[in-house]
């Protein structure tokens, strides 16, 4: 099978193992992914990363098997469904705490407590990130099959601290990083979320190579389906006796 | 008091008890289910169009009082169907009440009056009564003319006769804030019900009309401005502060099917109250058996507009238990019917 799988940040693709390729945050993951695939197809993208929790229910480290996902303003894209339904049984077999549902993409982080109470109230759902939708598109345009795994790093009862509103990459942790320090009130909130996202990342780990022996299964079986049927030896012309 | 007190102090004591074994999933409402059939037909109602032989079934008195011993919910809701049509619902009510459940007989009231003689008034028993709409509302909903006189005459009746009696509202596309307004107005002043629940109606794809059911961004809107109004202080919701803000969109909350785990005619129903996707025949195996983190909204579309207080009033009561302010507020609401926001 030829899975891609990448994360939108270098310390994501650092804990999920050598394989996995950044893409960048934001919009510039599905214009990385367009290039990507023209270069060098594949059959499966699976992007995984951190994401914060707007499904109350879900806490720190929780791992959300996105079904499909929703764009501000944009239709629901969803994952294919054996594809799903493989990688679900898979996680579910192997006692991974999980959920299937739908993520939002979104163009900023959503902060506090009302603003992820409102999206969840608008959207249903369990997850928001800044990439997914923009990953899903590149690829279904390519004609590629696509999964995501995400793992709540913030959960929807926590806020996380205000300066990070205005993160877009990790080009931008430098200057968070100092109006964080100089916003004492933030600091509690940032020392939480470096624990979360400690836990999220390693729940990740332990979820993706998972997913990954589930795709290559539904992969080579498909493969087998695509092949022409083995022909079978001509019968030899009957002589009349 | 919107709930009783001695009710309110059982059901906490349970939610200790469950918090101290670490369960995880517990019930809290039995919704029992001991027949399918009805006397009414109403435009939301996704419950009676199973085939005649089902319709034909009932659960025995004996079968009820196991369902509600095998599950332990402290709560039994009696619903269906029309409950007043099951031929012993005298005894299976006072069976349930015996064993020191808190009873909600839930009916339209057609048959109310005829079996009041037969009930016993008792702090474990409340009559909750239909009721969508002032007149013209409801008996539009219920599809049929003179029900709504019917049901005010029957909790007139039942109050005279002492007994706790509350009523349940399903919001539709039809009910207007102004209406709800209306009702409610005249349901705590004029016959001065014990406590009101509300629910969004459920999009049954089952129920004949399609039409009457609002999306959950309507539902939030309409809630929104019902609870806006200045009489929301008088009126006595038998829920949550937190549900109601849930209602409203100020609160967050996913699904807690297990809390109101549903038994029927065929069996203990998967995965809820609300959508059957077969049954089991113990409660152990719904409990234990049942995907429950499959279900939810923004996890099963068929949950996408639903907000019914089945789904999410044990999600309510739960993290009202798990945080002292929001217990200290649903106490407040209990004894002096406030606590809004």
């Amino acid at each position: 099978m030829n899975a891609l799988v990448i994360a939108p940040m270098r310390r994501e693709a650092r804990a999920l193992g050598d394989h996995v390729l950044v893409c960048g945050a934001g919009t510039a993951a599905g214009t990385w992914m367009r290039e990507r695939l023209r270069e060098a197809p594949a059959q499966l993208v699976i992007v995984a990363g951190l994401s914060g929790g707007l499904d109350p229910s879900l806490g720190a480290g929780d791992v959300i098997l996105g079904t499909g996902v929703v764009g501000d303003g944009r239709d629901e894209l969803r994952v294919d469904q054996p594809l799903l339904d493989a990688v679900r049984q898979k996680l579910r077999s192997a006692g991974v705490r999980f959920i299937g549902a739908r993520l939002l993409t979104i163009d900023a982080p959503a902060v506090s407590r009302a603003e992820k109470r409102d999206v969840w109230n608008a959207h249903g759902a369990a997850g928001v990130d800044m990439e997914t939708y923009h990953v899903a598109a590149a690829a279904a345009e390519c004609g590629v099959a696509w999964l995501a795994l995400r793992a709540v790093v913030d959960p929807a009862g926590a806020a996380l601290p205000a300066p990070l509103r205005r993160w877009r990459g990790e080009t931008d942790d430098a200057t968070m990083l100092r109006e964080i320090l100089g916003r004492p009130k933030a600091w509690p909130a940032t020392v939480r979320l470096a624990l979360h996202t400690q836990k999220a990342l390693r729940a990740l780990s332990a979820a993706l190579p998972l997913v990954m022996a589930a795709a290559a299964t539904v992969t080579a079986h498909e493969e087998e389906r695509a092949q022409p049927p083995a022909r079978e030896p001509a019968a030899p012309a009957a002589t009349p006796g | 008091m919107s709930i009783p007190l001695r009710q309110a102090v059982t059901v906490s004591a349970y939610l200790m008890r469950q918090k101290i074994k670490r369960n995880k999933r517990f019930p809290l409402v039995l919704m029992l289910e001991p027949l399918y059939r009805c006397n009414l037909a109403c435009a939301g109602c996704g419950k009676i169009q199973h085939p005649e032989e089902i319709l034909g079934q009932h659960l025995t008195p004996e079968a009820c009082w196991a369902a509600a011993e095998e599950c332990g919910a402290p709560v039994v809701s009696i619903a269906g169907g029309e409950p007043l049509v099951h031929p012993q619902i005298d005894r299976v009510v006072a069976g349930l009440v015996e064993r020191k459940k808190f009873v909600y007989l839930c009916t339209n009231a057609i048959l109310l009056e005829r079996w009041l003689p037969k009930l016993s008034p008792s702090p474990h028993l409340t009559i909750s009564v239909h009721m969508d709409g002032m007149r013209e509302l409801h008996d539009a909903m219920v599809d049929r003319a003179g029900v709504f006189d019917k049901a005010v005459a029957a909790i007139r009746e039942a109050k005279r006769r002492r007994f706790r009696v509350t009523t349940n509202t399903t919001v539709f596309a039809d009910s207007s804030p102004e209406q709800l307004r209306e009702l409610f107005n005249f349901l705590t002043d004029d016959l001065r019900v014990d406590g009101m629940m509300v629910s969004p109606g459920y999009d049954y794809p089952k129920a004949p009309n399609q039409s009457v059911f609002l999306r959950r961004p309507q539902m939030i809107e309409t809630f929104r401005s019902v609870l806006a109004f200045p009489e929301r202080r008088r009126w006595r919701f038998s829920h949550t502060p937190l549900f109601l803000d849930f209602l409203q969109g100020k609160e967050a909350m996913q699904c807690t099917a297990w809390g109101n785990p549903t038994r029927g005619v065929l069996g203990w129903q998967r995965p809820c109250y609300l959508m059957s996707e077969g049954y089991v025949s113990t409660f152990r195996e719904l409990i234990e058996e049942t995907e429950w983190d499959r279900y939810g909204y923004g996890r099963d579309a068929r949950c996408t507009n639903c907000m019914a207080h089945c789904g999410y009033e044990a999600t309510a009561v739960t993290a009202t238990m798990a945080s002292p302010l929001e217990g200290m507020r649903a106490g407040v609401e209990t004894l002096f019917a406030r606590g809004t926001k």
